[in-house]
């Protein structure tokens, strides 16, 4: 046994596994009553300090937390939504393309110019709308930030 | 991980299932995790309307920021560094104070009380062990409060040194040696007066 006390340190990785003593550390202390009496008051801290009561949060923390949160909720919602939405289109359109495939060719070789007008026109409102929109938006944006 | 009706739901599992929506999924990792959050506000939050409100704050972030979560850790870790950096920024923002227990007399030290040595039947024993408890405790709280979130993540929650750096943004080596100092100075607080004797 040499004659030199291990550091606390050591004793307290001691406690915790020998790994990290070296050889004449752990034969220093099989024969020195004080270092034992050391890693005995270290085990003994060790142990209550693992039957320390645990703090716990006096109210449902669960229920709490998800009550406030709202926009995943409409992400879902909005998603239920696109669904829906896609349901809606496949059945107006699909649907009916499958079912009238056979005469779908005379549909468009039959069609008089002013139909092919009237198609053009639609499509220029619908556009010239979503245009009007964005730009709005737009507006709306630049507004806010010169406020 | 965690069970769900006899099945392990692994951290991916269920961060893919609250991902998803499912908040029952996300109620089982407040479940899960609730303990630990609890250990690192307690010890670092002092009002009981605060620590309320952090709580909620911590999961309200693991919530937000869990599609940015990497699996580089335990899921627990991870939202164990988000609890005690939540608990941090409070601190800076609110500056709520620090728990700071009132000063204890020096001399009542479970040797010099309790004549911890000398117990000879089981009663005494017993007696001794729940001084040796409230003495801890007290103890403990004497403790700096990082102190006291190192001790209790090591010693109650079981969390590895490596873990408890990834948590407090330490160090390992830092997180050792002030463990270190930490059982120390309650060694001391404990036994220090059996030693006079």
């Amino acid at each position: 046994m040499s004659g030199i006390h291990p550091s606390d340190e050591v004793l307290q990785e001691y406690v915790e596994g020998r790994s990290a003593c070296t050889p004449v550390e752990i034969d220093h202390i099989a024969g020195c009553l004080d270092c034992q009496g050391t890693i005995a008051a270290y085990r003994m801290l060790a142990g209550a300090l693992k039957e320390q009561p645990a703090p716990a949060f006096n109210f449902d923390l669960a229920s709490a937390v998800i009550a406030r949160l709202e926009p995943p909720r409409q992400v879902r919602k909005r998603r239920e939504g696109s669904v829906l939405t896609a349901v809606l289109i496949a059945g107006v359109i699909i649907v009916p393309a499958w079912l009238f495939r056979r005469s779908a060719y005379f549909v468009f070789t039959d069609m008089s110019a002013a139909f092919y007008w009237v198609l053009l026109a639609a499509a220029g409102v619908v556009t010239a709308f979503f245009l009007l929109r964005l730009y709005k938006k737009y507006q709306d944006v630049i507004n806010l930030i010169n406020k | 991980m965690i069970h769900q009706s006899g099945n392990i739901l692994t951290d991916r599992q269920l961060v893919d299932k609250v991902l998803s929506g499912e908040m029952q999924a996300f109620s089982q990792l407040i479940g899960m995790t609730e303990g630990l959050v609890a250990r690192i506000v307690y010890q670092l939050v002092r009002n009981e309307e605060d620590r309320k409100d952090v709580a909620q704050d911590v999961y309200l972030k693991v919530y937000q920021h869990l599609k940015g979560f990497k699996f580089q850790s335990k899921l627990s870790t991870w939202v164990g560094q988000i609890a005690y950096n939540t608990c941090l920024n409070r601190l800076q923002k609110r500056q709520l104070a620090i728990y700071d227990p009132p000063a204890q007399d020096g001399d009542e030290t479970a040797g010099g009380r309790a004549g911890l040595f000398r117990a000879e039947d089981e009663t005494d024993r017993m007696l001794l062990q729940k001084e040796l408890r409230s003495l801890l405790t007290a103890g403990i709280a004497r403790l700096p409060p990082l102190y006291q979130t190192l001790i209790s993540l090591y010693h109650q929650e079981d969390q590895s040194y490596q873990e408890i750096a990834r948590i407090t943004g330490l160090p390992e080596g830092t997180v050792k040696s002030y463990l270190f100092r930490a059982r120390k100075q309650l060694k001391e607080t404990m036994f220090n007066k059996k030693e006079k004797l």
